[in-house]
C-alpha cells in the first residue's frame, strides 16, 4: 500500500514537472489518434449519413456489418494491417511497418466502424420529417443529407469523440504496429504496458493519470456539445 | 392549351405498398384552388406526399405540368428532381433547420441554382411579406410558436413554385397568421400558381375554392 502510495506521488510529481518521457508518450498518443479520427470521420461520417438516409442495395447488409465490427478487438486489427504492411504483405515495399503511420492507418481501421456506426444511428434517428422538407423544397440526395446530417451533428460530434476515447485507449495497434520504439512510436498506452511489466509503476501511473484525464476531457466536451442544445 | 398544373386520374398512394386513398380523377388548372377534405387519418397527408412527388404512386397517372409519373415511366422518374422542384409543400408541423432564418428561406432557392444576388433579393421579399426581416439572423430554432409558422409560410412561398401543397394549414396557424395566408394564397393565385389545401374542417377557413374534392376511408 505504501508503495502503491509513493508511486502515486511520484507520478504526480512527473505529470507536474512535465516529464519529458510522459510528454513525448502524450504528444505522440494525440497526434496519432487525432490524425486517425479525423481521416476516419472524413469517410465515416457521410459514409454513416448515407447509410441512414439513402436507400440502396446492401444497405441494411452494409450496416449489420459495421455494427459487428464495432466490438473489432485491437490485436486483430493489428494482425491484419500487420498482415498488409510487413515486408511480404502487399503494402510491404512502402516501408510503412513500425512508423507513426502505420499506427495512423492501424487506429483509422480500429475506429472507423465507430464513426460509420454511431453517425448512422444519430442520423437515423433525426425525425425524417426534415428529410422530406429539404426534398419538398427542392433539394438533391446530398443537399437532403446535409440538412438531415446538420440535425444530428451532436450525435456525430459524440460518435467522432467516442472514436478519439478508443483511439488514445487502444493498446494492441500501437504495440503491433509501431513496434513500442522510444522518441518514434511510443505512445501512452503502449508505455504503460512496457513500464508496467518491469515493475516500474511512477512513469506507468502518471500516464495512466494523463489517459483518465484525457478521456474525461472528451466526454465532458461531448456532454456539453448535447447539452447545449437541451 | 396549356396543360393542367395537376392532373391524376385513378391515382393510388399508399404506404408500404398497400393503397390508402385513391382518387377517381383530378385536374388543378392555374390560379385554382382545389380543398381536399376528410377526417382525420383517411389519407390526405398521404396523398399530398404522392403529388409532390415525396413517395412514389402505387397506381393510376399522375401528371405534374403535363409531364407523367408513374411506375413505369422510367423517362419521368429520371426527371423526378426537376419536376419535384415545380411543388412545394407545407407541411401539417411547422418544420425549420437549425440555421439562420434567413439560410432556413434560402434553402429552396439554393436548392434552384439561383445566383446570390436573386436569392438575397427573394429572401429579404418573403421576410418582409411575413414580418420577420428584424429576425434574419436569428437562429430558427429560436423562434416562437408564431414567428416559426410565419418563417415556414416565408420558406415555401418565396419558391414560387407552379403548385403549392398545403396539409392542414389552418390547425396550426393562429389568428396572426390566417390572414397573412389568405393574402399570400391570394397573390400565388393572381400570379398563375395552382394550390391543393388538405384539411379536415373546410368551416371558418374564409377561403375562396374552385374545387372540392371529398376523401373517404378505403377500408
Amino acid at each position: 500500500m505504501t508503495d502503491l502510495l509513493e508511486a502515486c506521488g511520484a507520478a504526480l510529481r512527473l505529470v507536474a514537472t512535465a516529464d519529458a518521457d510522459v510528454v513525448a508518450a502524450v504528444s505522440a498518443s494525440v497526434r496519432f489518434s487525432a490524425t486517425s479520427t479525423v481521416l476516419a470521420s472524413v469517410v465515416g461520417v457521410p459514409l454513416g449519413a448515407l447509410l441512414a438516409t439513402g436507400s440502396f442495395w446492401g444497405r441494411r447488409a452494409t450496416v449489420a456489418v459495421f455494427d459487428t465490427l464495432l466490438a473489432l478487438p485491437t490485436v486483430v486489427v493489428g494482425l491484419m494491417v500487420y498482415a498488409l504492411l510487413s515486408r511480404q504483405g502487399p503494402l510491404g515495399g512502402l516501408g510503412l511497418l513500425f512508423t507513426p503511420g502505420a499506427i495512423v492507418i492501424g487506429q483509422t481501421v480500429l475506429v472507423l466502424p465507430i464513426v460509420v456506426a454511431l453517425t448512422h444511428s444519430a442520423v437515423a434517428a433525426v425525425d425524417p420529417i426534415f428529410a422530406d422538407t429539404a426534398r419538398t423544397l427542392g433539394a438533391g440526395s446530398w443537399s437532403t443529407m446535409l440538412a438531415v446530417l446538420r440535425e444530428g451533428r451532436l450525435g456525430v460530434l459524440a460518435a467522432c469523440g467516442t472514436a478519439l476515447g478508443r483511439a488514445l485507449g487502444e493498446v494492441g495497434v500501437s504495440m503491433m504496429l509501431g513496434g513500442n520504439i522510444d522518441g518514434f512510436t511510443r505512445t501512452m498506452t503502449t508505455v504503460i504496458a512496457l513500464e508496467t511489466s518491469k515493475g516500474d509503476f511512477e512513469l506507468a501511473l502518471a500516464l495512466g493519470l494523463v489517459l483518465l484525464v484525457v478521456a474525461f476531457g472528451i466526454n465532458l466536451l461531448v456532454r456539453l456539445g448535447r447539452g447545449a442544445r437541451s | 392549351m396549356r396543360p393542367p398544373v395537376l392532373w391524376c386520374e385513378g391515382l393510388a398512394c399508399g404506404h408500404g405498398g398497400e393503397p390508402v386513398v385513391r382518387l377517381a380523377s383530378l385536374s388543378v388548372g392555374e390560379g385554382e384552388t382545389c380543398v381536399v377534405v376528410g377526417p382525420n387519418g383517411v389519407g390526405k397527408s398521404t396523398l399530398l406526399r404522392c403529388i409532390a412527388l415525396l413517395a412514389p404512386p402505387l397506381g393510376g397517372t399522375l401528371e405534374l405540368l403535363g409531364s407523367r409519373i408513374g411506375d413505369h415511366d422510367r423517362s419521368a422518374r429520371s426527371r423526378l428532381g426537376s419536376l419535384r422542384r415545380q411543388v412545394t409543400l407545407l407541411h401539417q408541423r411547422p418544420v425549420v433547420f437549425a440555421t439562420d432564418v434567413r439560410a432556413n428561406v434560402a434553402f429552396g432557392l439554393r436548392a434552384r441554382g439561383l445566383d446570390r444576388q436573386t436569392v438575397a433579393e427573394r429572401v429579404e421579399r418573403a421576410l418582409e411579406q411575413v414580418g420577420l426581416s428584424e429576425l434574419a439572423g436569428r437562429p430558427a430554432p429560436r423562434l416562437s410558436g408564431g414567428e416559426t409558422q410565419r418563417l415556414v409560410i416565408a420558406r415555401a412561398f418565396a419558391l414560387e413554385t407552379p403548385l403549392l401543397l398545403l396539409d392542414e394549414p389552418f390547425s396550426y396557424l393562429d389568428a396572426e397568421a390566417r390572414p397573412l395566408l389568405h393574402r399570400l394564397l391570394a397573390e400565388r393565385r393572381a400570379q398563375g400558381g395552382a394550390v391543393v389545401i388538405a384539411t379536415h374542417d373546410l368551416d371558418g377557413s374564409g377561403l375562396r375554392i374552385d374545387q372540392r374534392l371529398e376523401l373517404e376511408r378505403l377500408r
